[in-house]
């Protein structure tokens, strides 16, 4: 069983049909669940858009997790992977800017990661780079990244795939963990 | 006169939080859910310095009436001492107790906080402190919901920190509470508490003043940098 979570998104679409196609299948066969990247536009907030989005993206994240955490609990064996996205995107693109639906969803997972380790089911976060795709070069070029290390190197989305591909693989040894696929880029800057 | 207004001031933190500011020589308005008796006393003790209204954070209508009556008035500091909990495993957790959980922890409490903040932003001038927890940080099993609602507080003083303009005196900071002795610590079993001591350094459950304390620094004046901040008041937890 194979579940990318909002697959309209491109990366996680991408994500999972590169994960199809190259996931060892032991892995899908024990049960691999991908909460893909999502965001809410959160600055609309203060132009008094309804927070139902939210809740509702939440409720989400809970129905899923349960309904296949369950399943997974039966067999005692199964992967649970949450992908972040880093809050970099406040300078120039706010539909982006998200950080009370990614720090939820964080300590979400953290919580999940604790109660199924018991069950042998691996639960962790991935937090994926800075895309090769033209706005977020452009933010790199700026040498806004710099502070988080100097001249940040860009990956394509398979680039990024491959990396995800093999944290997933050694999800054993990053449970409860949130890693970064490439730099460390924190979640927030 | 300084006002500030303190969210879930009958709880045990929030008490508490009153109790400090009014003596720090603030006027308190101060809000409750259920508790109307406790607030009948608060307002008996502390007479023209405190005032309290009953206040709803899952019922948006309820937040309006209490934003407008709020409207006119200076607000220096806010504090959001609201929570509650409803501890279960994810496997036997209903959709009624993520709901309530989340929509009061967080849901509301972003509604709140925007409302206040446009105020303030007014003004010029204001401190938000959010009350999170450690389980928001490092999460806690049985405590999804409510650790999924604390996180997402963390994420919201992110939110409002970046809303506000550079010109704007407006700090807004998130404290993280561990084990703090109040009614919601009572429920916690002993062999959970005992593991929670072990990894703690000061090897001793906190009690409210402790964050009583620290809001007070974090509402005053002398608090100007501490912007986007989150401040763990766990003894130590997970640091030993």
């Amino acid at each position: 069983m194979l579940e990318v979570e909002n697959a309209g998104n491109n990366v996680n679409a991408y994500l999972k049909d590169y994960l199809k196609n190259n996931l060892t299948s032991q892995f899908i066969d024990d049960g691999l669940l991908v909460n893909g990247i999502d965001y809410v536009n959160e600055n609309s907030f203060f132009d008094g858009v309804s927070t139902e989005e939210l809740g509702a993206k939440l409720m989400n994240l809970y129905k899923i997790n349960k309904k296949i955490s369950s399943e997974m609990m039966k067999k005692k064996r199964g992967t649970i992977v949450f992908l972040f996205e880093p809050q970099l995107y406040k300078n120039f693109n706010s539909g982006r800017y998200s950080p009370i639906y990614n720090q939820a969803k964080l300590s979400f997972m953290k919580s999940m990661a604790k109660e199924f380790n018991p069950f042998n089911i691996n639960v962790l976060g991935i937090v994926i780079g800075v895309n090769k795709e033209k706005k977020q070069i452009e933010f790199a070029k700026e040498k806004k990244l710099d502070v988080v290390q100097l001249k940040l190197k860009t990956l394509t989305i398979e680039q990024q795939c491959k990396n995800i591909t093999m944290i997933i693989e050694n999800a054993k040894i990053f449970r409860g963990q949130c890693i970064s696929v490439e730099s460390n880029i924190p979640l927030y800057i | 006169m300084k006002i500030a207004i303190v969210l879930g001031a009958t709880g045990g933190i929030g008490e508490s939080v009153v109790h400090k500011l009014i003596k720090d020589g603030f006027t308190v308005i101060g809000t409750y859910a259920h508790s109307a008796n406790k607030a009948i006393k608060l307002k008996e003790k502390y007479g023209d310095s405190f005032e309290i209204y009953q206040l709803d954070v899952s019922d948006e209508s309820s937040i309006s009436t209490f934003l407008n009556k709020i409207n006119n008035k200076e607000i220096n500091s806010f504090v959001n001492c609201s929570g509650i909990n409803r501890d279960s495993f994810l496997f036997n957790l209903t959709e009624d107790n993520w709901n309530d959980v989340i929509e009061i922890n967080l849901i509301g409490s972003i509604q709140i906080n925007i409302g206040i903040l446009k105020l303030m932003i007014k003004r010029k001038y204001g401190r938000i402190v959010n009350l999170s927890s450690v389980s928001g940080i490092y999460g806690r099993e049985t405590q999804v919901n409510y650790s999924t609602s604390k996180g997402g507080i963390i994420g919201l003083t992110q939110l409002l920190g970046n809303y506000v303009g550079e010109n704007e005196d407006i700090v807004c900071t998130t404290v993280a509470p561990g084990m703090i002795e109040t009614e919601m610590v009572q429920g916690v079993s002993q062999r959970k508490l005992d593991l929670f001591l072990d990894a703690c350094t000061a090897k001793q459950v906190g009690n409210v003043e402790h964050i009583a304390d620290l809001v007070s620094f974090l509402v005053s004046d002398k608090n100007s940098y501490l912007q986007n901040t989150l401040i763990n008041v766990d003894g130590g937890f997970m640091k030993c």
